[in-house]
């Protein structure tokens, strides 16, 4: 015990001279990295345009002056351009707080796999990043400062993340997600567009589907909002629908969407579509007062608009070939044979039928009847 | 002397190590080659060999594995196979060691240099690998306590996140059908390999009875699945075989809000180091104690006990040398070959020492005869 306790005391006293490491540098010597934006060169066609947005440490979150730096660096590779970059600062730049990755459009629609892998496989980068579309560019977007920004950079992971604004317009996804879908056979990636559309404002409100490494098609607004009904579980969000000319809206509480695949007959393959929504009546244009059979009119109207709308949406999906839902892996994961299953599957979801049933459910009519 | 618990502990801890370490690597390498057949094979062999285990060395109450031996065989032959077995058991421990600087260095800390987060895990390991066995176990149980709940909590945390693919799971499901191979049923089988430590422990175990077989079976068959399927889940059926730590990358995908760090991967990391260096200090001890006795050292005389303390520092100091120079020269590839080799030599050893058990117990019933 005697030798242990000599044994422990010089090893406390060792340890001291490792605390300052010559490798460590202090928080204020660090710079953050909080978004890379990536965009193709407008001169070398080799070239990619780097931007990083940077914050500059600050004490008191709650001041509101927060700063932020945008430096942009044209480089063959994003290692370069890091490197690059770093002689361009007084501080050592730290990755560990970066959040976010902007794919300007026309790179996107080029080949991400290159910077995507980069994401993973670099150690101080999260899986945790949110990977977006910027229109037009990444830079431009890294260049809006909303005013409500608290804390530098950081009201792009407030929008992307579940933590700030609750859109139903915004996709969420993490760069582990797309670098799943990236390999995964039978399931294609999606990323969210931001785009910046005023001097402080950015507008996310659309998906794009890519095929394994480019985007083929960015979705409407309200297409969007239809995918992420089936992507995401108890969306809220809304659905209009006139009757007679007059106007009701629903607000959403909880909405389930589940899917299975028939393939009984060769030949009439139907992907159906089950959907369930809970909602609550929130705007109204006819001042009478509502009867329960008005209700149930509201309803079937409703089940049955979106029912459609929902079908094609998944038509167009379908047409261009891309399958982000993931109907080709649920294919392989209930089929055995796994040599072919994939080949058959092509062949299926080019000719599959979609049938969507919703149901809605109006709970409750609010404070007034 | 202690009590049966520790003997489930000591299976626990072999277990739960096995969530993160090379085991899940290799089985989801050979994820779409029969991984699943083979961890359905190993269950019944691994428990069939720990029950085995059990009731032989039942037959020799208080003694352990170099007690046994010597009485039953010539002394260089003892001597040998102890020396083998003693170094066979420690390696694991170095496999452990350098794996766990290397996640260190690529998941925590990339500016401290490997080398001196090495030194501070052999200094912790090569002082308390000198314990008495009893306190070793009892600070495994404490360890145990602290970790396994946060273990349990992370396992629930990755199956109900929303973006866990469960058609991923099911894709490699319908893989199943295929032929087991003997590299994945000795990793697998490596889970229970726990036992392996009463070669020294079964000296201060009380009275030793092995009941509640079927817990032990709950228990692999839940970590070896969790193992293989957490990672899959996350990172996708195709894409889970393109990480180097395909558990650390998983984690890495989990978010917990509303809580003072935003990545689990930091609980995570210090759960799975405490855990990596108690297995280390179990097997350095087991492995010590080993080798001391195939030299002939024996610890229950007092002259021999003082000259057995001295001649013990050398062979930890050894230890930890081989640990430092192996560190230098191994990459990642080498460290996970080297993870296959041990694997499956281990698994030949262990059926190997089931069979000298089986040989002693023979000899002793003939020598009363």
């Amino acid at each position: 015990m005697k030798v242990l306790r000599q044994g422990l005391i010089y090893v406390m006293c060792c340890s001291l001279l490792f605390l300052p490491g010559c490798d460590f540098r202090d928080i204020d010597l660090r710079l953050f990295v909080l978004v890379i934006g990536v965009d193709k060169s407008e001169n070398n066609p080799d070239m990619h345009r780097f931007s990083f947005k940077i914050a500059v440490p600050s004490g008191d979150p709650k001041s509101g002056e927060e700063n932020s730096l945008l430096i942009t660096q044209e480089s063959a590779s994003v290692a370069e351009a890091i490197r690059e970059v770093k002689s361009k600062v007084d501080k050592e730049l730290d990755f560990g707080h970066c959040k976010g990755i902007m794919y300007g459009e026309a790179f996107a629609r080029d080949n991400i796999s290159k910077i995507q892998d980069w994401t993973v496989r670099r150690r101080d980068m999260q899986l945790l990043m949110y990977p977006a579309v910027a229109v037009p560019t990444a830079e431009a977007v890294l260049k809006v400062q909303p005013s409500t920004e608290r804390i530098a950079g950081n009201s792009i992971f407030l929008a992307l993340s579940e933590d700030g604004t609750e859109s139903p317009f915004i996709i969420r996804t993490y760069s582990f997600d797309l670098a799943r879908r990236m390999t995964e056979v039978g399931e294609d990636p999606i990323m969210p567009v931001v785009e910046a559309s005023a001097e402080q404002i950015l507008t996310i409100n659309k998906v794009a589907l890519l095929d394994k490494k480019r985007v083929k098609v960015i979705m409407s607004p309200d297409e969007t909002r239809l995918y992420n009904l089936l992507y995401s579980r108890n969306l809220s969000t809304n659905f209009g629908t006139k009757i007679d000319g007059q106007l009701y809206e629903v607000n959403t509480d909880r909405t389930r969407a589940r899917y299975n695949i028939v393939t009984d007959k060769p030949g009439e393959e139907a992907i159906n579509y089950k959907i369930r929504i809970t909602a609550t009546l929130e705007e109204k244009e006819d001042p009478r007062q509502l009867e329960p059979r008005d209700l149930d009119a509201i309803e079937a109207q409703l089940s049955k608009e979106i029912g459609q709308t929902v079908k094609k949406m998944l038509e167009k999906i379908q047409k261009t070939g891309l399958d982000p839902l993931g109907f080709g892996l649920r294919y392989g994961g209930t089929h055995w044979n796994n040599q072919t299953e994939m080949q058959d599957w092509q062949a299926i979801y080019a000719r599959a039928k979609f049938n969507v049933s919703v149901k809605v459910k109006i709970k409750s009519t609010g404070f007034k009847r | 002397m202690v009590r049966n618990k520790y003997f489930y502990y000591l299976f626990l801890l072999n277990a739960t190590i096995n969530l993160i370490n090379y085991v899940p690597r290799i089985l989801i390498t050979d994820r779409f080659d029969g991984a699943l057949m083979s961890i359905a094979v190993s269950i019944p062999i691994g428990t069939l060999l720990m029950f085995t285990f059990v009731k032989l060395i039942q037959k020799f109450p208080g003694q352990g594995l170099p007690e046994i031996f010597r009485s039953v065989m010539p002394k260089w032959i003892s001597g040998v196979l102890l020396v083998l077995y003693g170094f066979a058991w420690y390696f694991s421990s170095v496999i452990t060691l350098i794996s766990f600087v290397d996640i260190t260095s690529r998941y925590i800390s990339p500016d401290v240099s490997p080398f001196i987060v090495l030194s501070g895990f052999l200094i912790v390991v090569a002082l308390s690998a000198r314990l008495d066995s009893e306190s070793i176990l009892y600070g495994l149980e404490m360890i145990l306590y602290m970790t396994v709940p946060i273990i349990a909590y992370m396992c629930w945390r990755v199956f109900s996140s929303p973006y866990f693919s469960w058609d991923a799971v099911r894709q490699v499901i319908t893989h199943a059908w295929n032929m087991p191979n003997y590299k994945s049923i000795a990793a697998a089988t490596y889970v229970y390999t726990g036992y392996i430590n009463m070669v020294v422990f079964n000296r201060i175990f009380h009275k030793f009875k092995f009941r509640h077989v079927w817990v032990i079976v709950v228990v692999s068959m839940l970590t070896l699945l969790i193992s293989v399927f957490a990672p899959i889940g996350i990172l996708g059926a195709a894409g889970a075989g393109a990480h180097v730590y395909p558990a650390f990358s998983a984690i890495d995908s989990l978010r917990i809000r509303y809580f003072i760090i935003e990545r689990m991967i930091y609980i995570f990391y210090v759960v799975y180091m405490s855990l990596s260096l108690v297995n280390s200090i179990i097997h350095w001890h087991v492995g010590k104690e080993l080798i001391l006795g195939g030299f002939g050292f024996k610890s229950d005389q007092t002259e021999s006990v003082d000259k057995k303390r001295k001649v013990e520092w050398w062979v930890l100091i050894l230890f930890s040398l081989v640990v430092f120079v192996l560190s230098l020269f191994i990459n990642q590839y080498i460290l996970n070959d080297m993870a296959i080799v041990f694997l499956d030599i281990r698994f030949a050893g262990e059926l190997l020492l089931i069979a000298l058990l089986f040989f002693a117990v023979w000899k002793i019933r003939r020598k009363k005869a």
